[in-house]
């Protein structure tokens, strides 16, 4: 603070108020060279895409990585030119430094929770689940190639899940099949298919995102990484009756396929009015009695929302191999020829 | 003697006038007379006293005299353009080229603040930019921190630090450049300008302060900078860049200030 040849400090003026001496501003410039601290605010939850550039996401950060035109950066893109007979190998010799830098840049890893939507099919999955770095609170919502893939996408989803899982993120996974079949009702467009579909199904993820990164989490300190789910988006009493009816549903339109015993956790989030929270929770004790007796771990977390319709999704916990056995011919068919497309060659 | 600023015929603005033992103006000369100068040392009128009993004054001269133009004294002797007078006194021949130097001088002196406030301006803006930078960093951490990288040349480093040592370094390197300026400018200024000048760099610096915690009435800050001569209001502080406006309002005043203080020689 500027001071008087008596000694007497001031804010600001020409002359002191106690003995009216003029003010010396010369010693105080030293003030004005710090910066003040700031605490940035990054929000609860970001989330990534890649692969999806229609996605239509509400989230504290929204950042894609996806193939374009041109090498282009934004604080919520990072678009790389397409390689022309380019595998997920020469993807990421070209671009995990600069996409690391990018994550860097951007915060990823600074809001509490991070959620991956990933096309494990696309080349570019393995560059981002490289480029990720290993981060608590992080997890995978991914499609995943399934027996109708071909081998070269079976074997990019292999890596691409092998290193999600090398880094200890928990997985949702939807096979391809049941991606491209994903039908689901909004109440303001109708029906949606496509990205709409998987845009809507995230609306429910994110909408419950402390729940299911903490439900994610249980399941993962029981050495249970990977999961997939079923959905049912805006049903009614009127199409499904009694809540029980909608568990049991939903259960035969899995994301992947897997024998009843595989499934280790159950756990389904819903949505619905107040006033329907204790027949959801009796309708999923009966699901989970009649269909999961032998889970290890079984929750229902209850969102009130004010619609009349009601969204519900349930996540099973699987044993970590069974999404990777189904692929594994694939992969192992392209390893054969390029020994450098291997889980290694990733690493 | 001078007589004290009055209107006179050299223009509207005030004048000042001084009796004349002799005087020559293009090899003309005049036995005796009136010399005026404007207040702003820049408009000569000669005249000389005509008629059966020397009462009327008839103007015989009146010329622009430009800036820079040569004002020699030599007892009570002054010679300016084409212009030799004869003044009363050594000491009024001595006040009539101060009045007549001040264009020359006060240019100079202008472009002395003007230095002068190039340093301040370039720590301030760059503290400017540094406090908008952090504001957008707070509330848009990714999109500002991308923008931000362009300007830094660290690449390991977390962005927010290396935010805050790029521009810390910026921030003391112009500092440092102002403050030499600013010491090597006092002599030709004097210590009461520069005084300002650290005056008006504190406080355009609180203003900053204030605008970036969110400060909207700044009464103390507004109530600083009229005391320095400069008057704005606290909407205008809360538009785009008001440090450039700041210094641009500071200049006349500043001026003003260095031109009035007593000159060495």
């Amino acid at each position: 603070m500027p001071r008087c040849p008596n000694g007497h400090e001031q804010r600001l003026g020409l002359k002191c108020l106690t003995c009216g001496a003029a003010l010396s501003y010369r010693d105080s410039m030293e003030e004005l060279r710090d910066l003040p601290k700031v605490e940035p605010n990054y929000g609860k939850v970001e989330v990534i895409t890649v692969g999806y550039p229609r996605l239509s996401l509400k989230a504290d950060y929204v950042g894609e990585i996806r193939a374009g035109p041109a090498d282009l950066k934004s604080s919520t893109a990072f678009e790389v030119a397409s390689i022309r007979g380019g595998s997920w190998l020469d993807f990421s010799k070209k671009y995990l430094q600069e996409l690391r830098r990018w994550m860097t840049l951007v915060g990823i890893g600074k809001s509490t929770d991070r959620f991956l939507v990933v096309d494990t099919t696309d080349p570019l999955s393995v560059l981002a689940l490289s480029a990720l770095p290993k981060l608590e609170h992080t997890a995978v919502i991914a499609v995943v190639a399934d027996q109708d893939s071909t081998p070269v996408e079976q074997n990019t989803s292999y890596v691409a899940l092998s290193l999600a899982l090398g880094k200890g993120f928990p997985i949702i996974a939807l096979s391809e099949t049941f991606e491209g079949e994903m039908l689901y009702f909004t109440e303001d467009r109708g029906f949606t298919t496509d990205a709409d579909a998987l845009s809507r199904l995230m609306e429910c993820l994110l909408g419950a995102a402390d729940d299911l990164m903490d439900l994610l989490e249980r399941d993962l300190k029981l050495g249970i990484k990977m999961h997939c789910l079923s959905a049912i988006m805006a049903g009614s009493k009127t199409v499904y009756g009694i809540a029980t009816n909608a568990f049991m549903a939903q259960s035969y339109d899995l994301s992947m396929g897997a024998k009843p015993d595989e499934y280790q956790t159950v756990h389904s989030l819903v949505f619905s009015r107040g006033e329907s929270k204790g027949e959801f929770e009796k309708g999923f004790g009966v699901f989970r009695n009649r269909k999961f007796k032998g889970a290890l771990n079984a929750e229902l977390r209850f969102h009130e929302t004010a619609s009349p319709l009601y969204d519900l999704v349930t996540i099973y916990g699987m044993r970590t191999d069974t999404s990777l056995q189904d692929i594994a011919p694939g992969y192992q068919a392209i390893v054969g020829s390029m020994p450098e497309l291997s889980v290694e060659g990733a690493s | 003697m001078s007589s004290p600023p009055a209107g006179g015929d050299a223009s509207e603005a005030p004048s000042h006038a001084y009796s004349l033992v002799s005087a020559t103006y293009q090899n003309k000369e005049y036995p005796d007379g009136t010399l005026r100068v404007n207040e702003a040392g820049n408009e000569v009128e000669l005249s000389q006293w005509t008629g059966k009993k020397r009462r009327a004054e008839t103007v015989v001269a009146r010329f622009h005299l430009e800036p820079n133009a040569d004002v020699l004294v030599d007892g009570a002797l002054l010679r300016v353009s084409e212009l030799s007078v004869t003044l009363e006194s050594p000491s009024a021949a001595g006040e009539v080229a101060d009045l007549l130097r001040r264009p020359a001088r006060e240019i100079e002196v202008a472009r002395l603040v003007s230095e002068a406030e190039a340093s301040v301006s370039g720590f301030l803006e760059a503290r400017e930019e540094a406090l908008s930078l952090l504001s957008r960093i707070k509330v848009d951490p990714r999109g500002a921190l991308f923008v931000v990288d362009s300007t830094t040349t660290a690449t390991d480093t977390e962005p927010l630090d290396a935010f805050y040592s790029t521009y810390s370094a910026r921030l003391a390197e112009s500092l440092e450049k102002m403050k030499s300026s600013l010491a090597g400018g006092e002599k030709s200024l004097g210590s009461g300008a520069t005084d300002r000048l650290y005056a008006i760099a504190y406080t355009v610096g609180a203003v900053q302060n204030a605008l970036f915690e969110g400060d909207s009435d700044m009464v103390q800050e507004l109530d600083a900078l009229h005391e320095l001569g400069i008057a704005t209001t606290a909407q205008e502080l809360g538009m785009e860049r008001p440090t450039a406006r700041l210094m641009l309002r500071a200049h006349p005043a500043l001026v003003a200030l260095a031109t009035s203080r007593p000159q060495s020689s």
